[in-house]
């Protein structure tokens, strides 16, 4: 992929935050953990941020359009001085009559008096918007003018601060603004974060959040989704090495893809939750199901949305697990499925989002 | 294969004892330059379920699953019966082979007087067959760590002895790649006690350096940096405290006795079991970094999938070599005993977001031509960085440097038992 369109892909933007905040070591490092060297520690992620009764209150009194559960990318804390980072980031920036204001004016209001109430005993927060480089002035302009307009509506609004990706000569250089180095006490105005950028190689790191949608690479469309099933598959090729004979392993998408993303499955938005369930259930469960349904004494049962396989002995074992590390035999495609086709009956249904 | 193990014992000092006596005459045959016996030998086992979340078993129930009959001496010590495979017929008749200590819930001790090959032979067929058992992983940075913090502090005119092995993944024979660990000439001979290179083959580089302690101290370093294939540790030998014989230590966890006294013995074995399982702590307490939430009453995204293991080659891949690496890596019964669908994402750069083939854990990896990421789940076992490292070392890159998050993987063995603790082990 050309690294200037890696710079707009949300997917490659919150991995990159991921590992800047991720412990690494100072030289030999795989993305350089700025975020790490200045004390900086993770505490969310794709989160939705909850607001004390009396902003919630007062959001919803307010004519102006504002999410009242924003969902930042990540929130960092530092012990040290109980500074905390809010980051959201973004393929472009926009003007205040973008749909996208809705979320902002939440996120500026999370930055606000709410971030320590909620998150205590964090005190100050910064709001940090991640775009590329060149369109840090009008982001910035955009964040000024949403501050404006809520301080009118009596409204507390906290700081906020524009930081930019770029691509200089063979590196990929990550850019803050002066809001930036006064809460964090960061002396330099940039940092290169990744090195020896190659036009033939993606330099992405291993992804750390996963995702549903296309890669903005249209010649690979499905990798982010490969790289959701080759985790659900490898689960489930641990699981099983590690079932005893007679034994039965019991599971749902949604239960296998809670303990492929560490947990951060409910957080996601329901629409997000819902595709990644439908891609576990229709490209992996639906696939080896079908594949084991005419086998005599097949291991297999999928009852609607459980996914259930017992073997009788080891022969059985042997079989079916030859066959699903076999990427060429299970061809598991990493197309999205149709969405319009419902859930079928008794397939559990995505829950509420965890806010 | 014939018993090699007394019958009947009624306790362990019994055991000690029979081993005292092949000891002794082990170690004349060692004075005399050729051993008439086979050296006793012990093998560190760790039982890996004690902290992967898995529920941890009773050496018993671990074993009964390999076809291996354990009686119980006492407590901590059983006898040690497996099917004689040399036998006509079926069932096969059972044989005594050695005895094994439970030193921990997660260690173990196998004591064997079989003939090496056979040995290991046994040994690794438990571990490969076995999602409870591993080797205990002395790789080539610990090695070194131990020769440097340890044995070189033992006397500088005491003799000791270095193995280095590096095989070439790029020259490897297709073949080799499945059925060079069945090759670990492990018990190098007394021969080779002189500093002679030994290269057998093209893709083998084999050398073993023996000398007086002093006399290495001052040439390794400079060996090292000229020839980097002596970054491959494979074995090192402590002298005894006692003053003669010594014990050879190997990168899977093989100890060797040349000493003429098995507590001697067993007492190095002890040393070495406390100094892995110290560094195994140190590599899962950062490995797994744990932070407490801000809020006991919100679950969070903290530390999300651990900390990772960095590795950087000191000298970069060809993509030839590269490319050969990666065709061979995810093979069935690859010498890597990884699983996954490699992913390129450029000429010397894939990602696998696979599994550890032999505890069946997922694993996600990063392979360039300049080194390699891994990130492990939060409660692998510090033993599969070890093993990582210790192949990365064997067979891709001899001289590398090493990261756990952002602490120097030689670092991890700072709180090591230190060298007197050897001593005062009763």
């Amino acid at each position: 992929m050309k690294n200037e369109a890696l710079i707009r892909d949300p997917v490659f933007q919150s991995n990159l935050l991921l590992w800047m905040v991720k412990e690494q070591p100072s030289t030999g490092y795989r993305i350089r953990p700025f975020f790490f060297e200045n004390g900086f520690r993770l505490v969310y992620i794709e989160q939705p941020f909850a607001f004390p009764e009396e902003i919630a209150r007062a959001i919803e009194a307010s004519t102006l359009n504002i999410s009242k559960a924003p969902e930042p990318e990540m929130i960092l804390a530092r012990d040290t001085d109980k500074k905390g980072l809010y980051f959201e980031a973004k393929a472009d920036s926009f003007t205040p009559d973008s749909s996208n204001s809705k979320q902002a004016r939440g996120h500026l209001l999370a930055c606000g008096t709410a971030f320590a109430e909620t998150l205590t005993p964090l005190q100050l927060a910064l709001l940090c918007y991640l775009v590329p480089k060149d369109c840090c002035p009008p982001m910035a302009e955009c964040l000024a003018n949403l501050t404006t307009e809520l301080q009118s509506a009596a409204l507390a609004p906290g700081p906020h601060s524009v930081h930019g990706l770029e691509v200089v000569a063979r590196d990929l250089v990550y850019t803050w603004d002066n809001a930036f180095k006064q809460h964090s006490g960061a002396t330099e105005d940039s940092v290169a974060v990744l090195h020896e950028l190659q036009d033939d190689t993606d330099p992405s790191p291993l992804l750390l959040v996963f995702s549903d949608q296309d890669c903005p690479n249209q010649e690979r469309a499905g990798y982010y989704r490969r790289v959701l099933i080759n985790q659900v598959i490898a689960k489930l090729v641990s699981d099983l090495n590690l079932l005893p004979i007679e034994q039965t392993y019991t599971i749902t998408a949604r239960e296998l893809l809670q303990q492929t993303t560490d947990g951060t499955l409910n957080y996601l938005a329901l629409d997000r939750q819902r595709n990644m369930i439908r891609i576990v259930r229709k490209n992996i469960f639906d696939r080896i199901a079908s594949f084991w349904r005419d086998k005599s004494f097949s291991p297999v049962q999928l009852e609607a949305d459980r996914l259930q396989i017992n073997f009788k002995d080891n022969l059985a074992k042997g079989e079916l697990m030859d066959w699903l590390e076999d990427p060429k035999r299970t061809a598991f495609t990493d197309q999205l499925p149709p969405s319009d086709q419902p859930l079928l009956p008794g397939i559990e249904p995505p829950q509420e989002r965890v806010t | 294969m014939p018993n090699t193990g007394p019958e009947d014992i009624k306790d362990r000092f019994e055991a000690y004892r029979f081993f005292n006596g092949l000891a002794v005459e082990g170690k004349e045959g060692l004075d005399a330059g050729h051993t008439r016996i086979p050296l006793v030998k012990t093998f560190l086992l760790e039982h890996v379920s004690g902290k992967s979340g898995r529920t941890p078993k009773p050496p018993a129930e671990i074993f009964s699953n390999l076809r291996v009959k354990l009686s119980q001496i006492d407590d901590t010590f059983h006898s040690v019966q497996v099917p004689d495979e040399n036998a006509q017929g079926s069932p096969k008749p059972m044989v005594a082979t050695g005895f094994l200590e439970q030193y921990d819930e997660r260690f173990f001790a196998y004591y064997t007087v079989v003939h090496s090959e056979d040995a290991r032979k046994l040994v690794r067929g438990w571990i490969t067959h076995s999602a409870d058992l591993d080797s205990a992983w002395f790789s080539s940075q610990l090695l070194q760590t131990l020769w440097d913090r340890d044995v070189s502090h033992r006397g500088d005119g005491r003799i000791v002895k270095f193995t280095f092995k590096y095989d070439s993944i790029f020259e490897m024979p297709e073949d080799a790649v499945q059925a060079t660990e069945e090759e670990d000439d492990a018990d190098v001979p007394e021969a080779d006690r002189d500093d002679k290179l030994e290269v057998e083959r093209t893709w083998k580089a084999r050398s073993a350096v023996s000398d007086r302690i002093g006399r290495i101290k001052k040439a390794l370093g400079t060996l090292q940096q000229n020839y980097s294939a002596l970054h491959a540790l494979f074995s090192l030998r402590f002298p005894s405290r006692r003053g003669h014989g010594s014990h050879d230590l190997f990168q899977h966890g093989q100890v060797t006795n040349r000493s003429d006294s098995f507590e001697d013995h067993r007492n190095t074995v002890r040393y070495l079991y406390r100094a892995y399982k110290s560094v195994l702590q140190a590599t899962e307490e950062v490995a797994w970094n744990k932070v407490e939430p801000l809020s006991q009453s919100k679950k969070s995204g903290l530390n999300i999938k651990g900390v990772p293991l960095i590795i950087r080659f000191k000298e970069e891949l060809s993509e030839a070599t590269f490319r050969r690496w990666m065709a061979l890596a995810f093979q069935k019964k690859n010498i890597f005993r990884l699983w996954g669908e490699p992913i390129e994402l450029g000429p010397t750069k894939v990602h696998v977001y696979g599994a550890d083939r032999h505890l069946w854990q997922p694993i996600n990896l990063e392979f360039t031509s300049k080194g390699l990421v891994a990130i492990l789940p939060q409660g692998t076992c510090g033993n599969t960085f070890h093993r990582l490292v210790t192949n990365i070392q064997r067979y891709v890159s001899p001289e590398i440097e090493a990261w756990l998050g952002s602490k120097p993987f030689q670092s991890l063995a700072d709180g090591m038992p230190s060298e007197q603790e050897a001593h005062d082990e009763k």
